[in-house]
């Protein structure tokens, strides 16, 4: 029942993702935006995790890759990413998050919503963060600026009918507001 | 090949078809929690019948696949509920010709922000004050702080913003 080789050493190497990440942090000012550490740190787990596949498992192959453990290896380390990058996002651009943190560091004092939407992002203001979320829309290429409009981008249209897809799949409307969660 | 991967995406598939049927099942447990037992209880079973009835079974296998089809479909979950800008996107989709001021689509993050203060306001991290003025509660600043705290540990210092 205990797992092979190639795939106690993924579990292992998944588990160091987040400590990776971590110790990135700690090293400067390179490394100090989320996703850039995020991705080195999987790139890293990846590669120290396939060496010490090719080191410690016997019977090497030229199939290497399409091994079945290499591959039940390869999901698991897929999947410590996804949960890290999840965890990650929510604390770096959770948008209720963000809300929250803004609204603690206003005081103690009653607030109205527009001064709470002025401490946005650090004081950044919230039409910067709109600004922020549209030129990202755009730098997917999902949408398109031109003459004071918004268009949807071909590629726009196929990631929105899986989203209108997924929605329906999720029941998010009622989802958001049964979960009670951030 | 076959062995090893095929009854962990067989579960996951099973998994998928029951979950927007759970999603819609009028009950006091969230939807979310509702969804997470359904995916260890598929999976539970999915070992059970794999060491009882199946002449070859590769318990890790099927469950790195499981696994990973899991964190597939939750990644997707994330993207369409929480993400302002898929709304944003989501919005445009329904728009005539796909389009619309930039205005109209600053006004949906605006919308946006009011549902989430309803939603704080719902868990209990803020209070809803007189004259639209607004609060965070002990429960909020206790939750705030330890969110300050794992992002402190972690060395995460961006704003809720992507540049």
């Amino acid at each position: 029942m205990f797992p092979e080789t190639e795939i106690s050493l993924a579990i292992l190497f998944g588990l160091l993702i987040v400590p990776l990440f971590y110790l990135l942090g700690r090293l400067g000012a390179y490394f100090a935006p989320p996703m850039r550490r995020l991705k080195i740190a999987s790139t890293l787990a990846l590669i120290v995790w396939f060496i010490s596949c090719l080191l410690w498992v016997e019977q090497m192959q030229f199939n290497l890759l399409i091994h079945p453990n290499m591959l039940a290896g390869l999901a698991i380390l897929i999947s410590a990413t996804i949960g890290a990058f999840l965890v990650i996002s929510l604390l770096s651009w959770g948008f209720t998050v963000t809300m929250l943190l803004d609204l603690n560091g206003l005081g103690e004092r009653e607030k109205s919503r527009e001064e709470w939407k002025a401490q946005y992002g650090n004081k950044m203001g919230f039409d910067y963060f709109v600004s922020d979320r549209i030129s990202l829309l755009n730098r997917l290429g999902i949408s398109q600026v031109y003459a004071e409009n918004l268009k949807l981008t071909p590629r726009g249209k196929v990631i929105t009918t899986i989203s209108f897809f997924l929605l329906w799949y999720f029941n998010v409307d009622r989802f958001e507001k049964k979960s009670g969660s951030l | 090949m076959f062995d090893y991967f095929c009854p962990g995406i067989a579960a996951f598939l099973i998994f998928a078809v029951f979950v927007p049927i759970v999603v819609r099942i009028e009950m006091q447990t969230s939807a979310i929690i509702r969804v997470f037992y359904l995916a260890i209880t598929v999976e539970v079973i999915m070992i059970l019948i794999g060491l009882t009835s199946l002449e070859t079974f590769y318990p890790w296998h099927a469950t790195a696949a499981y696994g990973v089809l899991f964190m597939l479909l939750w990644f997707a979950y994330g993207a369409v509920a929480k993400s302002i800008s898929l709304i944003i996107a989501v919005q445009l989709a329904q728009q005539p010709d796909n389009k619309m001021k930039i205005n109209d689509a600053s006004q949906i993050a605006h919308n946006e922000f009011d549902t989430r203060i309803k939603l704080l306001c719902d868990v209990g991290y803020t209070k809803h004050h007189d004259c639209d003025k607004y609060s965070i509660t002990e429960q909020g600043k206790s939750f705030a702080n330890k969110i300050i705290k794992i992002r402190s540990i972690l060395s995460i210092s961006v704003n809720g913003l992507y540049n």
